[in-house]
């Protein structure tokens, strides 16, 4: 120990006496380390780190997952299957955390985001609330007692921390409902958004159960201690399927009437809904509905295909259904679902990380690899250091030092070096920290980034240490070996050139800049791969024209506007005025705008449209539905293919219309004109009466869906997006249109405003993180390599001063010895070219998720890219061969 | 003077000074000096003196603070870099004390290199080194890399590198310096048979011994020429019995 302490006191003296270099390597090592430690702390957070619930890792999500409709959601059935029947959970809860509300009674009227949860929330996540309770089993009854938990912001905001605030109402929607607990200001809602309070979610079990009428439910387990995830799934796995197939229930049980797909049951709000629709060889007319306890078998069934939701949380009355005084929709339950439906049961964490978990890992091993370039680099700078201290080391070991001994030696100065590049590294990862963390696009990482912030703990702290010491081994002891390697005596003799003479220093040093080379090769192909198709999916064309178009959201509550001639005419006031303001061109209204979540997904089956066997693919058409005013094509710049858009005329009393996008229209009936044919949709029987261009719905990097457009005064909606062309600059009009809003209902809210153009800009965050970020760490990870491979050749140059003088006086010219560095380099970087070529050829393909129309094998990327670090890399040898073309030859061989 | 040839190298008034911060050292000081095709000139003196940076000039490693210098009756003193690269590549030939020959290279490729900067084709330089080598006794040696040579073998090498652009002179500083007295012997008889073959030879030594190879002696002290005398023979030097 004493030992180590004289090796470390002896590397800390050497280290202060070349500031220099000490200085470069730490700053060197900083970068490579504080890249790790930052991305470290996300990958902390969003990967390793534990939920802030008591025992969060037993916490599961539970989901059915259609991946033809994207559909990530659970019927209410299923829970109740599940909640009764399951043997591996101790607990299990459903929610729903897409529900807004018009808050009034509170100041301004405010549209506020809140969340519907069991009973059983509180105790599977195991918290309690702060003031008061939970919800009671009888408060969670379809009809039970008005009650609310806040949230802490809330009870901040609209109640002033007030501590007597238990009993007393908050009016959601007109109704008041009686506050029973607020939680904790330490405790994150499980998802992508905070709610400002809870309600109780009032699920009438019976009718899920039997699937009369069924809500679309989030569901999260809390599993029996021990019991893994798998055998949960096989669990909840097994009793779906029984319920799917009575059959496989046991006997005497009355199984489930079918084993479609719920559907969603109405309430007030955005959310998207999926449906389905056919029937066998003839239109619909009307829906079906099981007969409870009498399970029907798939041949039995009416050919009507299943539903389910994109993302959505709540759920709206499809046209045409009949919707109950609770909002809930009367759905057909005997639906035959589509083939693939899959049962999701997964650790909490690792749902709410969604996407940011695979991209992290990425930028973890990304930032790996520059830490390899910055190990490379500072390995170098320690060997070159190393060859001007051979006869120190020849002077120790003929004093007696093994050669283990000047090896620890070595590697403990090293090890000095990388902690001092962990210290100021640390600096920078509690910068790098914040900004990455910043930088994650809500889309991406809400979810998780609630619950677990980033930042530098004692894991990360413990991270570094570590990082720092193994970076310590890794660049030192490949100079520490060569130093302390054989031959001591002759060093002894020669002095310090003696270890820079030795052919394998040089080999060393040169492999060492073709590993640099080669690892920020792979490094700026990756993001040269991100970059092309960052700039792919800016210039696509979403299919509307964004530009000065700006967007709300008007929510309507039954309470106010209980019957859609209600809802019909305060929309249409809410035009007529917008239209009328200065600086308006054109207004319309939409339930979903471009670029907002899809609301109606449904599915049809093809027979339906088009004879048997006429068109080949899938047997059922996913499409969604989009319900539109007249001026909706024309306000966002939708062209017009085929036949016309909507008109005032296209209302209730007239005769049922659709419109539908390019898309659509060639995969019902490829090759064919579809205006003036008939679509058989809910109870209607529409006729085509149009086409339009194809619109990118979810961002132009997305593609494109089938998309059916009905008026909206043909099928009133609740909820719908206000969309206006401005010839002035869209945010001047805000306030106006408010107001507007504001004269027809004082009452009445308006939320998610914003102009198309930063939705659009919003739509390309996560592509623009990983983009920008792949980006950061390819840059300096070309500027340590073109620092490293600088290092090489202006080292090379000073030990080849004797040389470059011995040419020269052969006759060298200034350009012989300039080719001579250069070619070296040039030789250098051609084979890291190769070697990172095929690492980039093995290793892009790991991006694949995160490209847009660029394959990972991109040959002009791969070219270009090449190309671009040639360049630099002979830009960085033209410097140090420069000055070896400036050396006097006179001195050079006096050198020796 | 010892041989009526054309003359070589034509020194008039040459002066090198060097200045290192303040100080001023005057290594040469009004050198004035022929040399004629064909000669053996050993420039002797004792260190300091000045023989080196004589040597350096005259090779165009350097060039004289004032003066003249005639190389093949051309006035190289005030040449550019390119020029008196090309010069030095084609004109002269090196031979070092500590052999100069590059670790990286092998041996043919070191003697090939002065014909590589001038540009020569390969199978062209191909017979030229392998003529230079034999001619030195080190062809069967040509994969070999100068460590595994001996100091005598690496000269000999040096010596037909020099010899291989078939120089108009060439230029031996202390070539027998890094070697044994036998080793020593035969560098020296080695370069006698190239004087005799027609080589001119310009050899800086401070041995005496050795002096006497070469057919005139000049003697320099503090950068100027004291002495200047043709040996009587060279018959009486050592001759080699063989290079390690």
């Amino acid at each position: 120990m004493t030992t180590l302490f004289q090796d470390l006191r002896f590397g800390l003296r050497m280290l202060a006496k070349n500031p220099g270099f000490t200085a470069v390597a730490v700053i060197t090592l900083a970068l490579g380390i504080g890249a790790n430690v930052a991305i470290f702390s996300v990958v902390n957070a969003v990967v390793l780190k534990q939920l802030p619930y008591p025992h969060g890792d037993r916490l599961v999500w539970i989901a059915e997952f259609l991946p033809a409709l994207k559909s990530n959601m659970t019927g209410g059935g299923d829970y109740v299957d599940w909640k009764e029947q399951n043997k591996t959970l101790a607990q299990i809860t459903a929610y729903d955390e897409s529900r807004s509300f018009n808050l009034t009674g509170r100041g301004t009227p405010a549209r506020i985001h809140g969340a519907a949860v069991t009973s059983s929330f509180f105790s599977t996540l195991g918290v309690e609330p702060q003031l008061g309770r939970g919800f009671t089993a009888k408060e969670d009854q379809p009809n039970g007692r008005k009650v609310a938990v806040l949230m802490h912001a809330f009870w901040q905001q609209y109640c002033g921390s007030d501590p007597h605030v238990l009993g007393r109402t908050v009016t959601l929607d007109a109704v008041p409902y009686a506050v029973v607990g607020v939680m904790p200001a330490s405790f994150r809602f499980p998802g992508d958004s905070q709610p400002k309070l809870l309600l109780p979610f009032g699920l009438d079990e019976v009718s899920e159960r039997l699937r009369i009428r069924q809500h679309l439910v989030r569901i999260i387990g809390r599993l029996k201690p021990g019991v893994p995830v798998a055998r949960a799934f096989a669990d909840l796995d097994g009793i779906r399927k029984r319920a799917r197939f009575p059959s496989l229930a046991a006997p005497g049980r009355a199984g489930s009437p079918a084993f479609g797909q719920p559907q969603p049951a109405p309430a007030s709000g955005s959310g998207s809904v999926m449906q389905m629709f056919g029937t066998r060889g003839h239109p619909p007319t009307g829906r079906v509905h099981a007969v409870p306890g009498s399970p029907i078998s798939p041949p039995q069934r009416a050919g009507i295909s299943a539903q389910t939701f994109q993302s959505p949380q709540r759920v709206l009355p499809s046209h045409g259904a009949k919707t109950s005084p609770g909002g809930q929709a009367q759905h057909p339950s005997t639906f035959e679902g589509p083939p693939g439906w899959e049962i999701k049961v997964v650790p909490l964490a690792e749902h709410l990380a969604g996407n940011l978990r695979p991209v992290m890992l990425t930028m973890f091993g990304v930032v790996g690899l520059v830490l390899l370039i910055a190990c490379a680099n500072v390995a170098h700078l320690t060997l070159a250091r190393a060859s001007t201290r051979g006869r120190e080391m020849a002077v120790r070991a003929a004093l007696g030092a093994g050669r283990w001994r000047l090896v620890r030696q070595l590697l403990s100065e090293s090890i000095v070096l990388a902690l001092g590049g962990g210290v100021v590294g640390l600096l920078i990862a509690a910068w790098g920290v914040e900004a990455v963390t910043h930088l994650i696009p809500s889309s991406v990482g809400a979810g998780i980034l609630n619950l677990a912030r980033p930042h530098v703990d004692v894991t990360v702290l413990l991270f570094a240490l570590g990082v720092s010491v193994l970076t310590g081994i890794l660049f030192g002891l490949a100079p520490a070996v060569a130093a302390a390697g054989p031959g001591l005596a002759e060093r002894l003799k020669d002095g310090p050139q003696a270890l820079s003479h030795s052919p394998s220093g040089g080999w060393l040093r040169g492999a060492l800049a073709v590993a640099e080379l080669s690892l920020a090769l792979v490094l700026l192909i990756g993001a040269g791969l991100l970059i092309k198709s960052f700039y792919r999916a800016l210039t696509v064309d979403p299919g509307f024209a964004p530009e000065r178009v700006l967007a709300m959201k008007i929510s309507l509550t039954d309470a106010r506007y209980p019957k859609p001639e209600q809802k019909l005419e305060f929309f249409s006031d809410v035009l007529r005025r917008v239209e009328s303001l200065p600086g308006v061109r054109t207004a319309a209204l939409g339930d979903s705008l471009p670029l907002s979540p899809y609301r109606v997904r449904l599915m049809i089956r093809r027979e339906m449209v088009t004879r048997p066997g006429k068109t080949p693919g899938s047997n059922t058409v996913p499409m969604v539905r989009l319900t539109v005013s007249p001026a909706y094509f024309y306000t966002l710049g939708i062209p017009l293919l085929k036949g016309r858009t909507f008109t005032d005329h296209d209302d209730e009393q007239a005769p049922k219309v659709a419109v539908l996008n390019d898309a659509l229209a060639r995969r019902l009936w490829p090759g064919e004109d579809p205006v003036g044919r008939r679509l058989p949709l809910f109870a209607d029987n529409l006729k085509i009466v149009g086409v339009v261009g194809n619109v990118r719905h979810n961002g132009p990097g997305e593609g494109v869906e089938s998309e059916i457009y009905v008026p909206y005064l043909q099928v009133p909606e609740n909820s719908m997006q206000l969309a206006l062309r401005a010839a002035v600059s869209p945010a001047s009009l805000i306030s106006a249109v408010r107001g507007q809003i504001s004269a027809i209902d004082p009452e009445q809210p308006v939320s998610n405003v914003a102009t198309l153009e930063q939705t659009l800009s919003e739509s390309f965050a996560p592509r623009r993180f990983n983009t920008l970020l792949l980006a950061i760490f390819g840059a300096i990870a070309l500027a340590l390599a073109a620092v490293g491979i600088y290092g090489v050749l202006a080292f090379s140059v000073t030990q080849r001063t004797h040389e470059i003088g011995i040419r020269m006086a052969l006759g060298a010219q200034r350009s012989d010895v300039l080719k001579l560095v250069v070619g070296q380099g040039f030789r250098l970087t051609l084979m890291g070219v190769a070697t990172g070529i095929a690492g980039a050829l093995a290793l892009t393909r790991l991006l694949s998720s995160l490209l847009y129309a660029v394959k990972p094998t991109d040959p002009p990327t791969f070219i270009a890219v090449s190309l671009v670090l040639t360049a630099v890399a002979l830009l960085a040898s033209y410097i140090p061969a420069r000055r070896a073309a400036k050396i006097d030859p006179m001195v050079a061989l006096r050198q020796e | 003077m010892a041989n009526n040839g054309p003359c070589l190298i034509r020194m008039e008034g040459v002066t090198k000074v060097f200045f290192t911060d303040e100080v001023e050292t005057h290594a040469l000081s009004g050198v004035h000096m022929e040399i004629h095709k064909g000669e053996y000139v050993s420039i002797a003196g004792p260190s300091g003196c000045g023989k080196s940076t004589l040597l350096s000039i005259m090779g165009l490693l350097d060039s004289p603070t004032d003066g003249k210098y005639l190389l093949n009756e051309t006035a190289v003193e005030d040449l550019g870099l390119s020029d008196r690269a090309r010069i030095r590549n084609r004109e002269v030939g090196f031979i070092f004390q500590s052999f100069n020959l590059i670790g990286d290279l092998n041996v043919y490729e070191n003697v090939e290199l002065p014909l590589t900067y001038r540009g020569m084709p390969s199978p062209e330089r191909k017979q030229r080194v392998q003529q230079s080598l034999e001619r030195v006794g080190m062809s069967h040696r040509v994969k070999h890399y100068p460590s595994q040579l001996s100091g005598g073998q690496q000269q000999r090498v040096a010596v037909a590198r020099a010899l291989v652009g078939e120089p108009a002179v060439l230029l031996a500083d202390e070539p027998t310096g890094n070697l044994d007295s036998k080793n020593g012997d035969a560098v020296m008889d080695l370069l006698r048979e190239l004087h005799r073959t027609g080589s001119t030879i310009v050899m800086v030594t401070h041995d005496a011994r050795f002096a006497r190879y070469a057919q005139r002696t000049v003697n320099l002290f503090d950068g100027r020429i004291v002495d200047e005398g043709e040996e009587q023979s060279t018959a009486g030097a050592p001759s080699a019995a063989g290079m390690a």
